[in-house]
């Protein structure tokens, strides 16, 4: 089966959980910024959570599937509208051949869309994500166009049993602004006077210098002890750095592996997702939190899909 | 134990920690480095899943529902005490052709100015260094090389360029290493190697490794075209 793209395709992926264990090379981690989100559009699929989707900014898609399927928009506010019909988001639905299918952008910034079988892209360094500064991965490293066509793995038709399941949205976690970020101190977290205070005590805005390999935070800069660079270190998506200028940035899924500047802190796994849906002049502040809560708030998030998954398939 | 040997097991988030041996740039603290990585590998810790090398520390990314951070604590610890002072396995030698200056080395002529040079001595020392592949990192593989000539040490660019050509080598403080991609930068460039850094669908992705030594040659225009 082909997905057709007719319109739109500015910004948009694709993305699957990303590309781990090639850091050592300089390989960053890619994959999709809410990681949640297209999971739970893989499973109201019928697909594995890391299967390849696409990753869609808020500029919205059009795209056209030549043949039937099964599909599923998830991303916060996110929905669908088939044939000028409006279709709900967090939902599995039958579409069919040459339907008109539009993905419509919510407050979330980004949305997911899976189709069953998981889209058909040659994986490169195990994963299909694309990676757009080093053009690999996904469809020839690069954004979608109108015109493009995207080839999805062969569906089975059992998967059709899920139209109409949908995602309880009482279970998705804390989307919106103003959030709070809970973080894990990082090891340059002393190293900025005041730091704690500063970077603690205010609510932060989400500035427009932001994509995938960062989010720059707008508020009052912190002050800067004039520690100037440091010697280069590894780096991993959620490292909040601050730079010279005091202004924090919080590191996203296509930031290089390496860094120089003070990791102050670093976003849990479970709200890395959260903050990267919220767009320009959104708000955060941080919290603190110990390693274990930052296990349990994963390990939460984990079974949540799976119940989703044991109920879907009973 | 070396008397620089100062070590920091400190956690990045909640499933990594980031291992630091000191806090100086050498081959001998590369060496540590490295040789630790080969050795919390071949450790086999339950849920470690990647080792990622840089200067004086690395990463060790691992599964905290595999792994409980005080126990990989502790056991990174002992590892840390017990690895060799440098990895028994030689990195390889490559040879990367280099046209210095002219349009391929837009700042040669200031790195000589910085040194008191004149372009040509600038070239010829920089050739003449013996380098080691310390890590990979900024963009996929680029290397950065211990080595550099003390006298050749010069600052970034006060604003980073837009576009800095795939191929391009450069400067930046007391380090020096190779662009693979075309990307913006900040870096001081010398020169220009014809030579692919980077393929992600090649068997080895990358040309360069951590531990490799390289040897820069110069050539003549012709040869980076």
């Amino acid at each position: 089966m082909i997905l057709e793209i007719l319109e739109g395709g500015y910004g948009v992926t694709v993305q699957d959980a990303g590309r781990r264990g090639h850091a050592d090379l300089g390989i960053p981690e890619s994959g999709a910024m809410d990681c949640f989100a297209l999971q739970v559009a893989n499973l109201l699929a019928g697909n594995k959570p890391c299967a390849a989707g696409l990753e869609i900014p808020s500029a919205g898609l059009i795209l056209r599937p030549d043949a039937d399927c099964l599909l599923a928009c998830a991303g916060p506010g996110w929905s669908l509208r088939v044939n000028g019909r409006n279709m709900r988001g967090w939902m599995a639905l039958l579409v069919r051949a040459n339907d008109l299918v539009e993905v419509i952008p919510g407050s979330g910034r980004w949305g997911y869309l899976a189709v069953a079988g998981g889209l058909d892209v040659p994986p490169i360094l195990d994963s299909r994500s694309t990676n757009l500064r080093g053009s690999f991965g996904g469809l020839d490293g690069r954004t979608l166009q109108a015109g493009d066509r995207i080839p999805c793995l062969d569906t089975r038709v059992s998967s059709q049993d899920l139209a109409g399941t949908m995602f309880p949205l009482d279970e998705l976690p804390p989307y919106g602004s103003p959030l709070e970020t809970r973080v894990i101190p990082g090891p340059e977290a002393d190293f900025i006077p005041g730091a704690t205070d500063g970077f603690f005590g205010q609510s932060w805005h989400v500035g427009s210098r932001s994509d995938r390999m960062g989010y720059a935070l707008e508020g009052v800069a912190l002050k800067s002890a004039n520690i100037g660079e440091l010697i280069t270190t590894p780096i991993i998506p959620g490292v909040i750095q601050v730079p010279p200028g005091g202004a924090p940035l919080v590191l996203m899924r296509d930031a290089q592996t390496t860094g120089g500047y003070a990791r102050v802190a670093v976003v849990i796994g479970a709200d890395l997702g959260l903050l990267a849906q919220l767009r320009p002049e959104d708000e955060t502040s941080f919290k603190e939190v110990s390693l274990e809560d930052a296990r349990l708030a994963a390990s939460a998030r984990r079974k949540a899909l799976e119940e989703f998954l044991r109920a879907a398939s009973d | 134990m070396h008397p620089d040997f100062s070590l920091k097991i400190q956690p990045l988030g909640e499933a990594a920690f980031a291992v630091t041996l000191g806090e100086a740039i050498s081959l001998a603290a590369s060496a540590r480095v490295l040789a630790l990585k080969r050795t919390i590998l071949s450790a086999s810790l339950p849920g470690v899943c990647e080792v990622v090398p840089a200067y004086t520390s690395l990463l060790v990314r691992f599964d905290p529902d595999r792994s409980d951070p005080k126990s990989l604590y502790d056991a990174l610890t002992d590892l840390c005490f017990s690895a060799p002072a440098s990895d028994s396995a030689a990195g390889n030698l490559v040879e990367v052709p280099v046209v210095y200056g002219g349009m391929f080395g837009p700042d040669l002529d200031d790195v000589s100015d910085h040194a008191g040079m004149t372009p040509d001595e600038v070239a010829r020392l920089h050739a003449a260094g013996d380098y080691t592949v310390a890590f990979l990192g900024f963009l996929p593989g680029f290397p950065y090389l211990v080595g550099l000539d003390p006298r050749l040490a010069c600052p970034r660019l006060a604003s980073p360029r837009q576009t800095v050509p795939a191929g391009s080598v450069g400067i930046a403080g007391g380090q020096t290493g190779i662009y693979p991609l075309e990307s913006p930068g900040g870096w001081r460039i010398i020169g220009r190697t014809s030579l692919k850094l980077f393929d992600p669908i090649g068997d080895q992705p990358t040309l360069l490794n951590p531990g490799d030594r390289v040897r820069f040659i110069p050539v003549g225009e012709g040869a980076a075209r």
